[in-house]
């Protein structure tokens, strides 16, 4: 389907409006009538003849709403806020998109589309993880988020939201796919992770904003995150969840899917396990990942050199390689918590000086304080 | 005829006096107590009638009123027993009235004239000499506890014969306490012992004693938490222990009062009166000089704690006055108790308003906090706590916000391995008398500043005290600035790095200090992360 896609978009973006109509309803008209303005100005016999009663009054009355000035002065109108709207046949339409089954018809964007040439992971997981969840998503997210990989997910509890986090701590960018309006925050705790992402990532969603979150929205919207990415990685998840329909998904639309390897006896780690036996790909570490599935060779070769992000991570972590070297205490630090009194011991250091120099490490973001005795070595 | 017997009430923390007066008069025979009395004080006629008739002194048939005065204050208790059993001798002429001018009567009667212990003697015996009174008697028990107040002659009687003996004819003739000891002491022998059995729940876990207290020696490794008690003993500051089970907290917790610095002579009295309102003085330790302290299971009530009741009691936060609150297990104690703790923490005591007036007791106490960082008590150690966010943090917010807000220190005691176990064993530890050498000398320091331990530091002080020197400075400004610190938390940790100071001698706080009390401070554990529910 090829159009003029700069006036087709004002109908578009009616017909995405037309309360009662389904994604599929959408696709059909734009079918059979050749494009969204074709849709408009049909008339309602037409309407009738392809559509069950209501839909066609449903669509009807949106145009009478219109009235004299036409479906373009509405779309002007909505232009004019922050979110922009980009349907199927729009240049940036993600293509990725385009290429799973039962795509959406259009993406309502707050902030930036994922690049079509940087690589794209999505890191999903339970609501509820456990503390090894959210140590392995942060490393995941600040691992990919260095060599420039996009990370996508939903913005939800647990998992998700801690995956972004980190990748936007790590100067990577992220996406999230909402199940609900992209002006709509939710859950309401990751206010802040949402007000970030509008910034220095992209808030995506198919539904119209103002929509409120619905269950039966949010495991559509998984496809659109499997969708979006080269590869899904999967954290922690239960044996029955919302992140294995996601997984399934993703294997519907061809993209690889890792699992992130747990204690059988866990239960937040059954589902991870279970894929794993299903045939999943063992994410034992995300360089291997990278690597067992060429996905960053993949778009990179293409896109000539990657991403300006991408450099700059890897770069990053040369320099904290080389920083194995430097005298002190930081040395000693891993990415696993340490123990004060493990950390005199290794180092033979005095303790106040010991203290000292871990505190000044943590105000330059080099170490954190994981509880009052332990700490832990950041990026 | 009519007599008039001086005694004192408790009212609160402070003793009012009472004149006990009794009239004897031709009538009907009968025996009226008046003055709005507690049912306790109803039953002292009794009590009296039959010790005197014990006694050998026949009451004759009159009518005999006893008014205790002022008559508006409920007297509660079981001391105005014995004044009125002396009203009664000198109203029939037993006793001549100038014996018994300016000399304070109290104590407990037993049937057989037996002169038994009673409640706050100490507060008494201090009001009374405020009020001119110049000789105490008060029961054997009790005579210690009384000698504490000085420029006063305390008597200390065992029965009632002896009371009428000394009042008779020769006077009260002064005796030596020696003498004392081994006087009257006849009847039961439970009194051999010199102490009573106490409620349980009462008891205190230590008072007086010096040997009791265990050592810090004894505890190997746990370098960080054993500096964070060093530091918190040292500026009075609260400090929050966690901890997987079984890696020492209560052990570190108990052996926090033999690093504290000693109490001073008020202060002594002060926690001294505390006690002998509640009853937990006794002959043999009729004062307290090692600080308190109090350990309450977690099943304990709001009103227990707080002290309570209709006639109100010291509660446990009184009992731990000028000493250490331990509370193991701190989240099991429910919301409602610990946040009962937000205003005595603040203001240093507890004001109480029951029907029968509002009461006030000294509650500065040090509140020292022992909990498992999560349900299973392993976090964050991944490789075995298998706890939820959720759990996590349902378990942690227990301790509600304000309740941390007033916790200047927190220590995490870590799990040991058996290698350091086998080999901390072997060398011995810093003993206590060495940490608390220390701590007397940061403690000089701040008395000599102004008297007041850091802890309770106002912010004009800290601002005063508090010199930080540049790279202190600039230590502070980037902590502020990295850890979005409130201005609350930045006045606490102020008052620790003072601490820190302190301990090290110096006049100005450097950055090694600022650097330490940062690292101690409560958002610096993940429990309460900075960012709040955001990171969650």
């Amino acid at each position: 389907m090829i159009y003029d896609w700069e006036s087709q978009q004002p109908y578009a973006y009616w017909l995405e409006c037309v309360r009662g109509l389904g994604r599929k309803t959408r696709w059909e008209l734009v079918e059979t009538a050749g494009s969204p303005q074709a849709v408009y100005e049909m008339t309602g016999e037409e309407w009738r003849a392809v559509l069950p009663e209501k839909k066609a009054q449903a669509l009807e009355r949106a145009r009478d709403e219109c009235g004299a000035k036409g479906a373009e002065d509405g779309y002007r109108q909505f232009c004019k806020g922050e979110i922009s709207y980009i349907p199927h046949m729009h240049p940036d339409y993600p293509k990725r998109l385009r290429k799973i089954p039962d795509p959406p018809f259009g993406i309502f964007l707050w902030g930036k589309l994922p690049g079509e040439q940087v690589p794209a992971v999505a890191i999903i997981g339970t609501r509820d993880c456990s503390e090894y969840g959210r140590y392995m998503a942060e490393r995941a997210a600040e691992e990919l988020a260095a060599k420039g990989i996009g990370v996508i997910s939903g913005m939800a509890r647990g998992i998700d939201g801690i995956s972004q986090r980190a990748a936007l701590r790590a100067g990577g960018n992220t996406y999230a796919v909402l199940g609900n309006g992209v002006d709509i925050c939710y859950p309401p705790e990751n206010r802040g992770l949402y007000e970030e992402l509008k910034r220095k990532g992209g808030i995506l969603s198919e539904y119209l904003p103002g929509t409120g979150p619905k269950a039966g929205l949010f495991p559509l919207r998984n496809r659109i995150i499997s969708g979006l990415s080269d590869l899904v990685l999967i954290v922690e998840a239960r044996e029955k969840s919302g992140t294995l329909i996601t997984a399934d998904m993703a294997l519907e639309q061809g993209k690889e899917v890792y699992a992130v390897p747990g204690r059988i006896t866990d239960p937040l780690s059954k589902g991870c396990n279970r894929l794993i036996k299903q045939g999943a790909g063992i994410a034992l570490s995300i360089e291997e990942m990278l690597e067992e599935t060429g996905i960053l060779n993949l778009r990179m070769e293409t896109d000539g050199g990657g991403s300006t992000e991408g450099g700059k991570g890897i770069e990053s972590l040369r320099e904290m390689d080389g920083k194995k070297e430097q005298a002190g205490i930081v040395r000693y630090l891993d990415f696993y918590p340490k123990c004060v009194e493990q950390l005199q011991k290794e180092s033979g250091m005095e303790y106040r000086q010991m203290i000292y120099e871990l505190m000044e490490l943590c105000m330059e973001n080099k170490a954190e304080q994981v509880s009052a005795g332990q700490y832990r070595r950041r990026r | 005829m009519f007599s008039t017997i001086s005694t004192a009430a408790i009212c609160g923390m402070e003793a009012v006096m009472i004149q006990a007066e009794v009239d004897v008069s031709q009538g009907l025979p009968s025996f009226q107590m008046v003055g709005y009395l507690g049912s306790e004080v109803k039953e002292a006629g009794e009590r009296v009638r039959v010790a005197l008739k014990n006694m050998g002194i026949t009451i004759p048939p009159m009518r005999i009123t006893v008014n205790l005065s002022p008559a508006d204050i409920r007297k509660g208790g079981t001391g105005y027993d014995l004044p009125v059993a002396v009203g009664i001798l000198q109203a029939l002429g037993h006793v001549e009235a100038q014996q018994t001018e300016k000399v304070l009567f109290v104590g407990e009667l037993s049937l057989n004239g037996e002169v038994n212990e009673v409640r706050g003697v100490l507060p008494m015996v201090r009001a009374a000499r405020a009020e001119g009174i110049v000789r105490c008697i008060v029961p054997w028990e009790n005579e210690n506890e009384g000698a504490l107040i000085p420029d006063m002659e305390i008597i200390g009687v065992s029965s009632l014969e002896e009371v009428a003996e000394l009042l008779k004819g020769k006077g009260c003739k002064k005796r030596k306490r020696d003498d004392l000891k081994g006087t009257g002491r006849k009847g039961t022998d439970r009194k051999g012992t010199g102490e009573r059995n106490k409620p349980a729940s009462l008891q205190c876990d230590r008072i007086g004693g010096e040997g009791q207290i265990p050592d810090f020696a004894e505890v190997s490794g746990q370098a960080g938490a054993k500096r964070a008690a060093e530091i918190a003993a040292a500026g009075f500051h609260n400090l929050l222990l966690f901890g997987p089970p079984g890696s020492g907290k209560t052990m570190i917790a108990k052996r926090i009062p033999g690093i504290l610095p000693e109490l001073t002579k008020e202060e002594s009295l002060e926690v001294s009166s505390v006690y002998s309102i509640s009853g937990l003085l006794s002959r043999r330790n009729p004062f307290i000089f090692t600080r308190p302290f109090l350990s309450p299971h977690h099943t304990i009530t709001a009103q227990a704690l707080s002290g309570g009741g209709t006639h109100p009691k010291p509660g446990v936060i009184s009992l731990a006055h000028k000493g250490v609150l331990f509370l193991d297990e701190m989240p099991e104690f429910g919301s409602k108790v610990l946040d009962m703790l937000r205003q005595p923490l603040e203001e240093k005591r507890i004001r109480i308003a029951r029907l029968g007036g509002s009461y006030e007791y000294p509650a500065d106490f040090m509140l020292v906090g022992a909990m498992n960082p999560c349900p299973c008590g392993y976090y964050p150690d991944m490789g075995r706590c298998r706890c939820t966010q959720t759990a996590i943090r349902r378990y942690q917010e227990h301790l509600s916000g304000p309740i941390l807000d007033r916790i200047d220190i927190c220590a995490e005691v870590l799990a040991l391995s058996m290698e350091e176990l086998a080999s901390g064993s072997g060398q011995a530890g810093e003993t206590s008398a060495d940490i608390r050498s220390r701590v007397l000398r940061a403690r000089n320091i701040q008395e000599k500043r102004g008297g007041r331990f850091n802890a309770a530091l106002t912010p004009e002080e800290i601002s005063c005290f508090c010199e930080l020197d540049r790279e202190g400075r600039k230590l502070l400004e980037k902590a502020f600035g990295k850890m979005k610190l409130s201005a609350r938390a930045y006045y606490r940790i102020l008052r620790v790095a003072r601490t820190i100071a302190d301990l090290d001698g110096s006049k100005k706080i450097g950055k090694m200090h600022l650097a330490e009390a940062v690292s101690c401070r409560m958002a610096g554990s993940r429990y309460w992360n900075e960012t709040g529910a955001d990171d969650r």
